[in-house]
C-alpha cells in the first residue's frame, strides 16, 4: 500500500482501534520507557493502553471503585465553599497572602453550564482560550487576577500531536510564581505518605508543570515565572481532611523535557510503522469467544512487528508482560536489566554470552571479547566466593 | 412493606448470581424503602396523620437560604439542612430544582391579566449569577428577594459569603445555644473555623466569638473590593437584562467551530 504521508501510516496502523487522547499520566509515562519505538507509535496513534494492554494479555492493575469515589469525594470537598479548606495550605505553603481569595472555575461541568451550547471542539477552545487569558493577567501582575484557577486547561505538543491536560489547580500569589496544585485522596500518614504514589504525582504534576512553562513562554515571559515546587494535597491520615506537601518537581521536569524534545515527529517514525499490520477492532462485551480471540491474535502481531527496545522502565509499562515475555523468547539478555544489555553490547542473546565465557565460541568483535572478559572474571569471583559456579 | 420484601427478594438473587453492580443498586433502593417504611410505621404509631410528612425541597431550601442570607453551595445547604433540621436532602432531587422554579416563575408571569400575577411565590430559589456574564453558577443557589448585587459573584465573593454565612451561624448558637440542634451546627462552624486566619487559638479554649471576629478581620480585608466588583456588575445587569434573566441568568451563545454558519 502507498501512503500520502506518515500520519496516514499511522492511522492506518491504529486499524479499527478506538483513538483516545492522551493525559498526564500517559505522557509521564514517557519517562519509563525513553527511546522505545513500540511505546512511540502506540502513543503516536492516540491508542488508549488500558485497552489494548489487556487485549495483547497484559494483567492490568485493579482499580479500586471505592478508592475512585473517595477521589472524587475528597477533591470536591476541598475546592467546595470557596476552596476554604485548601486556604490554610496555600497560605502557609505557596506565600498566599489572606488577601488573595479569587476564584475561578473552568471545569467542563461548570463552562458548560454557562455555555451550554459549545460542542466539545468550542469547548476546548473557550477553556483554552480563558487559561491564557488568565495566565497574562497573573504574569501581567494585574490586581484582578485570579490567585486560584480550577481545572486550567494546557496544549502540551507531542511529536505534532496536542494533547489537553487539565490540572486540578493553578495557584497565584502576587509576591511570588505559579504553582501547581494537585489533590490525591491517598493519604498522608503522621507526616509521611507512600513514596510510590508521591513519586507518580510528583511525575504527574511535573508534566503539568512543563505545560505551563510552554504556555508562560508563550506569552513572552520566563519560565522561572513558574515555581519550581508544586503542592501536593492529600488527606490527612484516616479523615477527609486536607494536608499538603511541597514537592520539588525540577528534576521530574528537565527528565521530561528532554524525553519530550527527542520524541520523534510522525515522519521520523513513519519508516517503522508497519504496513502490512494493523490493530483491530476493539472487542466489545457482546463480541463472541472466537472473534475476541482473533482480535487478540491480530493485536499480538501487530504490536510485536513494532521494534521493542526492553530495559528497567519497563516495569513502569502497562505492556510489560507482552514484551518481556518477547524478551524471553528472544533469549534476549535486555531481560536481565538495562546494564546487563549495555554491558553486553551486540551480543544480544543469553546463550550468546554463555559461549562466549565457556569459550564455545570464539570471540572476535570487540564487544565479544569485552563481554568474554566481563563474564570470565564474574566466573571466577563467583568460585572464589565458594558458591557453585 | 411489601416493596421492602420485594426488594430484600431481588438483592438475595443478585448477590447469589454474583452480580455486584445490581446488587449495590438494590441496596441502594431497599435503604430508601426501608426509611420510608419506617417512617410510615412512626407515623401509625404516632397517630398524628399526615401532618409529619416532609416539607418540599423547595421550602426546605428556601428556609436554609433565608437562615444564611447569603448565595450558598449546594453541599453546604445540605450540611446545614442536617445540621440544623435533622433533614437529609438528596442531591438528586435538587438537579430539577432551577428548572422547575423557573417554569413557576414562567407560568405564574405569563398572564398579562393582573389575577395571573397573584399565583406568583413571594420567593423563589434561583441560582446565583456571574458577575461578568450573568451566566448562572453551577451548584450554587440564592433567593431572588435578595437584591441583584448579592446573586451576583465576583472572583472573591464565594469567599466573601463563606465568611458572613459563618458569622450568620455564630449568630444563630448565640441566640440558642441550648437547642437540641447546636452541638450539630457548632461542629460544622468549627470545620471552617480552621480555615480563617487567627480564629482557633492553639492554646486551646475555642470560643466562637473569636471564630466571629477573626472572621470579620478577613471580610474587613477582602469585602470592599468584593463590593465595589458586585454593585458594579449589578449596574450593567439592570440595563441589560430584562427581569427574567435577571433572577435565573443568562445562558450565552457562542459560535461553535467555523463550519456552523452562526446566525446570532
Amino acid at each position: 500500500m502507498i501512503f500520502r504521508d506518515a500520519r496516514e501510516r499511522l492511522v492506518h496502523f491504529r486499524g479499527d482501534f478506538p483513538a483516545k487522547p492522551l493525559d498526564a499520566r500517559r505522557i509521564a509515562g514517557l519517562l519509563d520507557a525513553p527511546g522505545c519505538m513500540r511505546r512511540q507509535v502506540i502513543d503516536a496513534a492516540s491508542v488508549p493502553m488500558k485497552d489494548l494492554a489487556p487485549l495483547i494479555g497484559c494483567r492490568e492493575p485493579r482499580q479500586s471503585s471505592y478508592a475512585l469515589q473517595r477521589g472524587v469525594r475528597f477533591e470536591q470537598s476541598v475546592t467546595s465553599n470557596a476552596m476554604s479548606f485548601l486556604l490554610p495550605l496555600v497560605r502557609e505553603q505557596l506565600a498566599l497572602d489572606v488577601r488573595e481569595v479569587r476564584e475561578q472555575d473552568l471545569s467542563t461541568v461548570q463552562v458548560r453550564t454557562q455555555f451550554p451550547d459549545l460542542d466539545r471542539d468550542a469547548l476546548t477552545d473557550h477553556r483554552v482560550r480563558t487559561t491564557r487569558d488568565s495566565v497574562a493577567q497573573m504574569l501581567a501582575g494585574d490586581q484582578r487576577a485570579i490567585n486560584l484557577l480550577r481545572h486550567p486547561y494546557l496544549v502540551l505538543t507531542l511529536g505534532d500531536m496536542p494533547t489537553y491536560l487539565e490540572p486540578d489547580l493553578l495557584a497565584y500569589a502576587a509576591s511570588g510564581t505559579l504553582a501547581p496544585i494537585e489533590i490525591k485522596s491517598f493519604p498522608c500518614i503522621d507526616g509521611i505518605a507512600d513514596p510510590a504514589k508521591t513519586a507518580e504525582a510528583a511525575r504527574q504534576t511535573a508534566v503539568y508543570m512543563v505545560a505551563l512553562c510552554r504556555l508562560v513562554e508563550n506569552l513572552g515571559q520566563p519560565s522561572s515565572r513558574i515555581a519550581s515546587q508544586g503542592l501536593l494535597v492529600m488527606t490527612r491520615d484516616f479523615t477527609l481532611e486536607a494536608s499538603g506537601s511541597l514537592l520539588d518537581l525540577r528534576p521530574q521536569v528537565r527528565r521530561l523535557e528532554r524525553v519530550l524534545a527527542n520524541f520523534p515527529h510522525v515522519t521520523q517514525l513513519a519508516a517503522q510503522i508497519p504496513t502490512a499490520v494493523s490493530l483491530p477492532a476493539l472487542p466489545s462485551r457482546d463480541t463472541s469467544q472466537t472473534e475476541r480471540t482473533a482480535a487478540s491474535a491480530q493485536a499480538r502481531e501487530a504490536v510485536g512487528a513494532l521494534p521493542m527496545r526492553f530495559g528497567d522502565g519497563c516495569t513502569g509499562c502497562p505492556l510489560l508482560d507482552f514484551c518481556r515475555g518477547q524478551a524471553q523468547r528472544e533469549e534476549s539478555v535486555a531481560q536481565l536489566g538495562t546494564q546487563a544489555a549495555n554491558m553486553c553490547g551486540d551480543v544480544s542473546t543469553v546463550s550468546h554470552a554463555l559461549a562466549l565465557t565457556a569459550g564455545t565460541r570464539t570471540p572476535t568483535t570487540a564487544a565479544e571479547k569485552a563481554v568474554a572478559e566481563e563474564l570470565r572474571r564474574a566466573a571466577i569471583a563467583v568460585q572464589l566466593a565458594g558458591a557453585a559456579a | 412493606m411489601a416493596e421492602v420484601t420485594r426488594l430484600q427478594q431481588r438483592l438475595a438473587a443478585a448477590l447469589d448470581a454474583d452480580d455486584l453492580g445490581e446488587a449495590d443498586r438494590l441496596l441502594a433502593e431497599l435503604s430508601v424503602a426501608e426509611r420510608h417504611r419506617n417512617r410510615l410505621l412512626q407515623r401509625a404509631s404516632a397517630g398524628s396523620g399526615a401532618f409529619d410528612a416532609a416539607p418540599p425541597i423547595r421550602e426546605q431550601v428556601a428556609a436554609i437560604l433565608g437562615i444564611l442570607s447569603r448565595p450558598a453551595s449546594v453541599s453546604l445547604i445540605r450540611d446545614v439542612a442536617t445540621a440544623r433540621f435533622g433533614e437529609t436532602i438528596q442531591p438528586s432531587r435538587l438537579a430539577s430544582l432551577r428548572r422547575d422554579e423557573q417554569r413557576s416563575w414562567q407560568a405564574a408571569h405569563r398572564g398579562t391579566a393582573p389575577g395571573a400575577r397573584s399565583l406568583a411565590r413571594p420567593v423563589y430559589v434561583v441560582p446565583a449569577l456571574t458577575f461578568d456574564r450573568f451566566a448562572p453558577v453551577r451548584g450554587m443557589l440564592a433567593l431572588s428577594s435578595w437584591p441583584l448585587e448579592i446573586r451576583l459573584i465576583a472572583p472573591a465573593s464565594a469567599r466573601v459569603d463563606v465568611l458572613y454565612i459563618i458569622m450568620r451561624l455564630v449568630d444563630e448558637l448565640d441566640r440558642t445555644p441550648d437547642s437540641p440542634w447546636a452541638p450539630n451546627l457548632r461542629r460544622l462552624v468549627w470545620r471552617f473555623a480552621h480555615t480563617i486566619a487567627g480564629a482557633v487559638e492553639i492554646r486551646g479554649g475555642f470560643d466562637y466569638s473569636s471564630v466571629r471576629e477573626a472572621a470579620e478581620r478577613e471580610l474587613q480585608q477582602i469585602s470592599d473590593t468584593d463590593t465595589t466588583e458586585r454593585a458594579e456588575a449589578a449596574e450593567r445587569a439592570h440595563a441589560k437584562l430584562d427581569p427574567e434573566t435577571q433572577l435565573f441568568g443568562a445562558t450565552m451563545r457562542l459560535a461553535n467551530r467555523p463550519s456552523s454558519e452562526a446566525t446570532g
